[in-house]
């Protein structure tokens, strides 16, 4: 809750510097990074511009005190200044296209290697506190931040480069001016950083208090809310939190910027002082005749040049450390262990060739699952979800796991599916651990998760995600859904199963709870070949009529496949063979409807706490 | 009046729009929006002002040595310089603090009048596709008022700086206003185009930006297991890359007309500036023009043509804050009265109660209410319910259950009939008093992503800080073990706050927790739909049995698709269709053999067999 208060050191600049570079040659982008250091190089161009200018004026000053020669002289300079101008016009022209191009390259690179990567690491990953995080950054503008970390250190280098010629004309004319400017800008580098890192700390957006108003700001408008807001009357007790939030953020702001208010104008004093003693002094000089008028041009933006490129060279500093924890944060995820892909069905191997693993599967070949001896408990908690759990669950059985909530129901099926490896004991696929065995023990299982997807694509992505790995025709979709019962539903969508669900297109359709379910289970049935069925509460939204339907079918639509279904209707237990009770993680009671009713455990003790109602 | 509300979004009234937003800005804070509209409009002076220092030291300078003073008249001028400089600081940061106090009165401001809306808008707004879709254009972008004062005055401020660098112009030469002025010409025709490009990429991109949001929203927080259960990712990759590979294209094609549409400007600056300075010299020969004055071709193009390209963004930017205050001022201006016409004629009257029976607390005489302009959810529905009575309503799923009772909750008026409580009128009724008597448990209830404290007394808001009474009704709705594992108890912050923790709750969870905003308060009337749709047998039971306990004495509406526990009821109400089909008790409805009896059988048949074996 206090994320705000967590220091962060600042990413080592140089390091930051090499990952930005290794990921634009990555990119592909590496023609473009030629282009960029040419145009930082042009950079020191600009600085000269003032030189030519300054000699321009000289000469211009030469033509109204009536010298010879002086209006060739100008017209000589004029044309050199124009000419160096011409060149960056082009220059810079031609770096804006690569330039944009590349940016874009780039974003492109960035995101697609992060979503691919967030496709494939471990589940785990998604729980712990602390990778959380980093995956977070996803969402704080991962491209835009990644972008500007390169453009910093462009923009950085390229300012560097400026101070330096402008050092160097300064000294030129008056060294004296150039020491006068660097010792002023000393206390305005320093400000700026701590002004910066306060502003960090106070990183609105992503603070308990930034984030809680923009939520509040949703309650109090959204659509969504406002059944419980209307009806409670809650709308003066959420506005006046939100105003207090809200006044509270502005007093935190006024307050940074009270205090620096005094502080910058004295930086100004500062800065603008030492321009104007640089000013007097060349002044002086032209009036000995020391130096020419042009000369106070030429002070005058060599010394504004100066000071900007020197606060450049150090808010990009400040930048590149700030941002480069972002590239930080890129390389550790892109670091994260994936989950295992070595073992796919033998049908979908190209030749048949057959790695050492070998314990490829068929898509007929039956599979039994054991656990031995399994432990588990989320990462970064102590609490274990499951205890030493063995069973073994053998080809063509229908089992029942019920239990309280919490119980642990729900983390048994992640890691038979696994998508979680237990801390403890080991869990075998046909007789070779779950690892070795991973994608293709899921292309032989169709899932309904109890939060399963509603993907906003059409009715037929819907279904066909159930099996992407075979071509499916529209008619075995068709079959799906009716099979689930939902072919009247789908029938009456505008476009049939061309229909787009959600919200997210135009001209889409929103499906009701109990809709969507008998979609998820369409889907769970187009994979006819499946051998393990997995359903965790498939009719939590269905009305008592469609639920009564649905497991009239169970048997049918199930066949001889190897079922798991969690439910908290018991009556729905008796169409399992085998039922698993669980408590407080671990296995209760296993074994048949009758053999659990006779044992008069924690399964009767439910049985009947539900039968009751329904005795006649 | 529906119909003619987009329509009336389509046209222009642009002005009037400007006006309005305007006129907002200045109620909210009238003292302040003039003192910062008059200093941020004179900052745009300054750059002519600078320009204008600088060509006149130059000029004392040269007088200087040609005269030959000293250093005095000079030290004068650049005092005056520097006072300028530190002034445009001064500009650049007082301005600032105060639209940081504006910008925060605008956010508040635009929220507060939102707010007043949602508390009087008709529910059904909602539900009504064309309404829906306007109130959802007006809620977009929070702080619209702030961003289109801000960019209107940046707009209003280039027009200033563009005006006194003529005037500078002017001044200097003739010849620099004239060829100033086509060069603000067309710097201005490529500051437009240049920024509308941009403006219509990101329109155009729009739904892509959406749909692969979408996909990463999908694989990073909303669905993780799917896609690795189903192996989506290469269907994710396929779908998210040929949309990300448009927007790409897209936006490098912007890109590089924009870059042309640069050169053009840049070429246009450097030739204008360098064929000003040429003329300049023999301008400066025939003494028409003083050093000072020549200096000044160098920047001013430059100027001027950077205010061009920022003008062009601030236009469309103004342009794009207009149409969404557009929809702002279009939806504030609805008028809420009289949304419902008053019957003509007699007006339905309560039916009167009989000595000797029990008062009636709800009452429903011929309601009909459809939520758009489809088959009504509810028919010419007629019903009473008693003070005391328990009453269960069942029926599948999309039969009306819901709908009903949001009627009685008094969230949607009927189109037809009338509805009472306790013989009122529910138009003539104090919302507020009616529902400091019920404790209403919703089937889709919000999950709010506050305290516990909170969550719960939202049934009650005064009771907010009420300790004893929070943890009482947590105790009632069975919340008590979740609580206990909460690290700050009721003062836990759920939701995403909750899971930064590193917790979450489960829907079962939440459930209870909602089921506790129910019991807050000891409220005499119950209404709760699906309050156990989410709990394990064993808490289920406790769950109704809970219930069982709580209705003693009180008026009770329940909901559920565990047929049996209608059983808890004195009557049991069956819609169908938006009908009252079957009405009664547990026992004449069985006896009916309908609707009932069949959602009933079919759901204890899963237990019959194995309890009778057992019995």
């Amino acid at each position: 809750m206090n994320d705000q208060k967590e220091k962060r050191k600042r990413a080592p600049v140089f390091a930051t510097v090499r990952r930005a570079f290794v990921i634009m040659a990555r990119s592909g982008q590496t023609k473009a990074l030629l282009f960029t250091v040419l145009w930082v190089l042009l950079g020191s161009v600009t600085s000269f511009a003032a030189v030519f200018q300054a000699q321009f004026l000289n000469s211009a000053a030469g033509i109204m005190e009536g010298r010879e020669g002086m209006l060739s002289a100008a017209l000589l300079w004029l044309a050199v200044w124009g000419g160096v101008e011409a060149v960056l016009t082009v220059a810079s022209f031609f770096y804006g296209r690569v330039n944009g191009r590349m940016w874009e390259m780039v974003g492109f690179y960035l995101d697609k290697t992060v979503l691919q990567k967030l496709c494939t690491i471990r589940m785990k990953y998604f729980d712990h506190r602390d990778t959380h995080k980093k995956i977070g950054f996803v969402r704080d503008g991962l491209r835009w931040q990644m972008t500007s970390v390169i453009q910093s250190v462009t923009s950085t280098v390229r300012c560097a480069i400026q101070f330096v010629t402008a050092l160097f004309i300064v000294v030129h004319t008056n060294w004296i001016i150039a020491l006068l400017v660097f010792a002023t800008a000393v206390p305005a580098i320093l400000l700026q950083r701590r002004r910066t890192e306060e502003s960090y700390e106070m990183n609105q957006w992503n603070s308990f208090e930034g984030q809680m108003q923009r939520y509040l700001a949703l309650i109090l408008i959204k659509r969504k809310y406002i059944k419980e807001m209307r009806f409670y009357q809650l709308y003066d007790y959420m506005e006046d939190k939100y105003d207090r939030s809200v006044k509270n953020m502005y007093r935190q702001q006024m307050a940074l910027t009270k205090k620096y208010f005094g502080y910058s104008l004295a930086v100004n004093v500062l800065l603008y002082g030492a321009i104007a003693v640089s000013l007097a002094m060349i002044s002086g000089d032209i009036l000995k005749g020391a130096a020419q008028i042009g000369a106070f041009i030429l002070v005058y933006n060599s010394v504004r040049n100066m000071q900007s490129a020197l606060t450049g060279v150090f808010s990009g500093l400040n930048d590149i450390g700030d941002r480069g924890r972002y590239l930080e944060d890129y390389e550790t995820l892109m670091g994260y262990e994936d989950e295992p892909d070595g073992n796919i069905l033998a049908e979908n191997r190209s030749g048949g060739e057959i790695d050492g693993r070998n314990g490829a599967l068929s898509r007929q070949e039956d599979v039994e699952i054991a656990f031995e001896h399994v432990s588990f408990s989320y990462p970064g908690t102590d609490r274990e979800v499951l205890k030493d759990i063995s069973l073994t669950i053998r080809p063509g059985e229908k089992i029942a796991i019920v239990g309280e909530n919490g119980s642990g129901k729900s983390t048994f099926v992640s890691l038979l599916t696994g998508l979680y490896e237990p801390t403890e004991g080991r869990i075998l696929v046909n007789g070779r651990d779950i690892k070795e065995m991973l994608p293709c023990l899921r292309e032989k299982m169709s899932c309904t998760m109890q939060d399963f997807l509603c993907y906003m694509a059409t009715v037929e992505d819907n279904v066909r995600i159930g099996d992407l790995q075979k071509p499916h025709t529209k008619d075995d979709v068709a079959k799906a859904l009716e099979k689930a019962g939902v072919d009247k539903d789908v029938a009456r969508l505008p476009r049939g199963t061309d229909t787009y669900l959600g919200n997210l297109y135009e001209g889409s359709v929103d499906l009701s709870g109990g809709q969507w379910q008998k979609l998820a289970m369409a889907r769970n049935l187009l994979k006819e070949d499946a051998r393990i069925m997995l359903m965790d509460e498939p009719t939590a939204a269905l009305d008592p009529m469609a639920e009564s339907r649905l497991y009239e079918e169970f048997s049918r639509l199930t066949g001889d496949r190897t079922v798991l279904l969690i439910s908290h209707r018991l009556g729905a237990t008796r169409l399992a063979d085998r039922v698993l009770v669980f408590d407080d993680g671990r296995i209760a009671e296993d074994g048949s409807h009758e053999a659990l009713l006779e044992k008069g455990g924690l399964y009767r003790q439910m049985y009947e706490a539900q039968a009751q109602w329904y005795v006649l | 009046m529906n119909d003619d509300i987009l329509k009336e979004s389509e046209k222009g009234g642009d002005l009037g729009v400007i006006l309005w937003g305007l006129k907002f800005a200045f109620s909210l804070d009238p003292l302040m929006f003039v003192a910062w509209a008059f200093l941020y409009l004179l900052t745009g002076v300054l750059p002519a002002v600078f320009l204008s220092m600088v060509s006149a030291i130059i000029n004392t300078i040269q007088d200087s040595i040609i005269r030959g003073y000293g250093l005095g008249s000079i030290l004068l001028v650049l005092t005056a310089l520097v006072a300028v400089m530190f002034v445009d600081g001064l500009f650049q940061q007082i301005p600032q603090i105060m639209w940081q106090r504006l910008s925060n009165r605008y956010t508040i401001g635009m929220q507060r009048k939102m707010c007043d809306f949602m508390k009087t808008v008709p529910v059904r707004y909602f539900d009504d596709a064309k309404t829906a879709k306007l109130m959802s254009m007006a809620q977009k972008h929070e702080n619209t008022l702030g961003y289109f004062i801000a960019n209107f005055f940046s707009l209003a401020s280039g027009v200033i700086s563009l005006v006194s660098m003529a005037v500078l112009a002017w001044q200097t030469s003739w010849i620099l206003l004239a060829v100033l002025a086509v060069f603000t010409a067309l710097a201005s025709v490529i500051g437009i185009s240049n920024a509308r490009m941009g403006y219509q990429v990101w329109k155009d991109q729009s739904q892509n930006d959406n749909v692969t949001d979408y996909y990463i929203n999908m694989v990073y927080k909303k669905n993780p297991k799917d896609v690795r259960l189903l192996q989506m990712k290469d269907h994710i990759m396929t779908r998210w890359e040929e949309r990300k590979k448009q927007m790409a294209d897209a936006f490098v094609d912007t890109d590089r007309r924009q870059q042309t549409l640069w050169f053009f400007m840049d070429a246009l600056k450097t030739l204008t500036r360098f064929g000003m300075l040429s003329a300049g010299l023999f301008l400066l020969r025939a003494g028409r023009l003083t050093l000072g004055g020549l200096n000044l071709f160098v920047s001013m193009f430059e100027q001027v043509g950077n205010t061009c390209i920022n003008m062009g963004y601030d236009c469309m930017n103004t342009y794009e804050k207009c149409s969404d205050l557009k929809f702002k001022k279009l939806m504030f201006s609805w008028d809420m009265t009289g949304t419902r016409p008053l019957p003509e004629g007699n007006m339905a009257a309560p039916t009167a109660v009989k000595a000797g029976e029990a008062p009636i607390e709800f009452e429903c005489k011929n309601v009909t209410f459809s939520y758009g302009e489809d088959t009504p959810a509810i028919k010419d529905l007629s019903l009473q319910i008693r003070k005391g009575e328990t009453v269960a309503l069942v029926g599948e799923n999309g039969a009306g259950k819901s709908t009903l009772v949001k009627l009685l909750l008094g969230l949607y008026d009927p189109d037809a009939g009338e509805l009472f409580f306790e013989g009122t009128n529910y138009r003539d009724l104090d919302m507020a008093k009616m529902v400091d008597r019920m404790g209403v448990v919703f089937q889709d209830f919000v999950r709010f992503e506050l305290m516990v404290r909170e969550n719960v007394a939202f049934g009650d808001i005064s009771k907010v800080d009420r300790d004893e009474e929070i943890q009482d009704a947590v105790e009632k709705g069975g919340a008590a073990k979740v609580v206990e594992r909460l690290p700050k108890g009721i003062d836990t912050y759920l939701g995403r706050w909750y899971e930064k923790e590193g917790g979450n709750m489960s829907g079962g969870e939440w459930q209870r927790i909602a089921v506790s905003r129910g019991y807050i308060s000891n409220r005499d009337i119950l209404i709760m739909d699906e309050p156990a749709a989410a709990l394990d047998p064993i808490a289920e039971m406790e769950q109704f049995t809970g219930i069982r306990h709580a209705l003693q004495g009180r008026t009770a509406i329940l909901i559920s698709h565990r047929i049996g526990f209608a059983r808890l009821a004195d009557r049991i109400i069956v819609i169908k269709d938006g009908r009252v089909a079957e009405e009664g008790s547990h026992e004449e409805l069985m006896a009916q053999k309908g609707l009932y009896c069949r959602m009933f059988t079919g759901q204890a048949d899963w237990y019959g067999k194995g309890g009778e074996q057992h019995e």
